[in-house]
């Protein structure tokens, strides 16, 4: 027995060691807190006090990938996953100064303090750690890959470099997660590049929504009068590619972009695309 | 178990070389004249650094945070080697976890400033070097991040000629900012 006192003080003892906390400016605390994620890190929250109200925030961490982990807004898996804990741990949200997404809870009770803590750690280890997960099988990680690098380097023999932007988005603030495979600007018009692949039929018919809807977003916006051209790069050599299976996709698609794919075994059509407009 | 660098896992031996041996810097000051693209409020420079005897491309890269000057990070890269920077300094931000390194639990917490650096396993271990478990010692080198760079330099054995590097975290041309605490409550509404 007394032995297993001596471990149950040493459990104790470690876990108390894990906490540790910073000044920050004159009226905020970090609680680097036990809590760590499979990024190998330990979760920090910020704790303030609002004319009595306590303020608990992750200051926007999460968002802003210090944690290593970076949420992909593509991956509905990981998404219904997040969701499910913001539910229940009631998790309010706020987008601060710097654009960062912060993650906050707050109560009117000093004594309710390490419940907030207890909650809110739990749920940035949690989603750290899911967002850190490898949800795509790696055969689709690779034809994604390789075909995003084979593409780029094609269009960098096509673009001048300062005329080409690749998997960049349309402006940071509203449109973070709508991004394009390639962005051409020429004198203030711009012009928005897809790839399209997969490495089976069911990710390839993916891959075309994807890019249907990221384009159907970029008109309905504010920069829709400076859209020259959507076009798509869709790879015709990847497994996934099986056009009778995929005709009312790539119709739709066609129906968005008013122009026809262009296929990969045909990419130098890009060139004479581009010298004729 | 955490991540596991390969690269620096099956050429450990080189790895030690690599961090053990005297690398030259190519410039006594580096100033930070650059933005890091994907963090605005972040000042960057990058510098060519020549390893004593293998040939490979070593970086060192200095990264600071405008408004916060104690908020800097110093990173030892050689691409060829091993994508992930092979040695590294963080002044600030989040506590890591050597995980599964056989310690007792509540020492493989490790709190900022810490340095980086890789185990035979391929592990990332974050570890405090004396002065930085001496909490004036700590403080010294967090104000003063010329101070700082000199015991990165004698840590990583980098430098430039045999004498420390320096670091100038605002270009002349541009507007020197006081430094503030990181506090990313301040001036933020919270229902």
């Amino acid at each position: 027995m007394n032995d297993y006192l001596k471990v149950l003080e040493n459990i104790k003892s470690c876990f108390d060691q894990l906490w540790s906390f910073k000044m920050r400016g004159e009226d905020t605390i970090e609680i680097i807190t036990p809590y760590s994620t499979t990024s190998s890190k330990f979760v920090s929250l910020f704790l303030t006090n609002r004319d009595g109200k306590f303020v608990i925030s992750d200051g926007g961490l999460l968002n802003n990938e210090s944690y290593d982990s970076k949420v992909d807004y593509d991956n509905q898996c990981l998404l219904k996953i997040l969701y499910h804990f913001e539910n229940y741990y009631q998790i309010k949200t706020m987008v601060d100064k710097r654009g960062y997404k912060q993650y906050y809870k707050t109560t009117e009770k000093q004594i309710l303090i390490p419940n907030i803590i207890y909650d809110m750690g739990q749920f940035i280890s949690m989603c750290v750690s899911s967002a850190t997960v490898q949800f795509e099988d790696q055969k689709e990680k690779e034809e994604k890959e390789t075909f995003r690098k084979d593409a780029n380097a094609f269009l960098e023999t096509v673009f001048e470099k300062d005329t080409r932007k690749f998997g960049g988005c349309l402006d940071k603030e509203t449109y973070r997660t709508i991004k394009f495979s390639a962005l051409i600007t020429k004198r203030n018009r711009i012009s928005l590049i897809s790839y399209v692949t997969g490495s089976n039929v069911t990710n390839f018919a993916n891959s075309i929504a994807r890019a249907n809807m990221n384009f159907e977003i970029a008109t309905s916006s504010k920069f829709q009068p400076y859209i020259d051209n959507k076009l798509v790069l869709m790879n015709d050599v990847a497994d996934g590619y099986v056009p009778q299976k995929l005709h009312n996709q790539i119709e739709i698609l066609k129906g968005q972009t008013n122009e026809e794919p262009i296929v990969w075994s045909n990419k130098e059509k890009i060139r004479t695309f581009f010298s004729h407009n | 178990m955490g991540k596991i660098n390969f690269d620096i896992k099956t050429k450990y031996s080189e790895y030690e070389k690599l961090l053990a041996e005297n690398k030259q810097c190519d410039e006594k000051v580096i100033v930070l004249d650059g933005i890091k693209s994907n963090h605005k409020n972040t000042r960057i420079k990058k510098v060519k650094v020549e390893h004593a005897t293998i040939p490979t491309n070593v970086e060192l890269m200095v990264e600071s945070k405008i408004e916060n000057k104690r908020d800097f990070k110093f990173i030892l890269r050689a691409s060829e080697f091993s994508k992930e920077p092979f040695f590294r300094f963080d002044s600030d931000g989040l506590a890591h976890f050597n995980h599964g390194t056989g310690e007792p639990l509540n020492k493989e917490k490790i709190d900022t400033p810490h340095f980086h650096k890789f185990d035979s396993e391929g592990r990332n271990i974050a570890y405090h070097t004396n002065s930085l478990l001496i909490d004036s010692e700590k403080e010294a080198l967090l104000n003063d991040v010329n101070l700082c760079m000199a015991h990165f330099c004698d840590e990583s054995k980098t430098y430039f000629k045999s004498d420390y590097i320096e670091v100038r975290q605002t270009p002349i041309s541009e507007i020197d900012y006081e430094t503030e605490l990181f506090n990313p409550l301040e001036g933020e509404n919270y229902e």
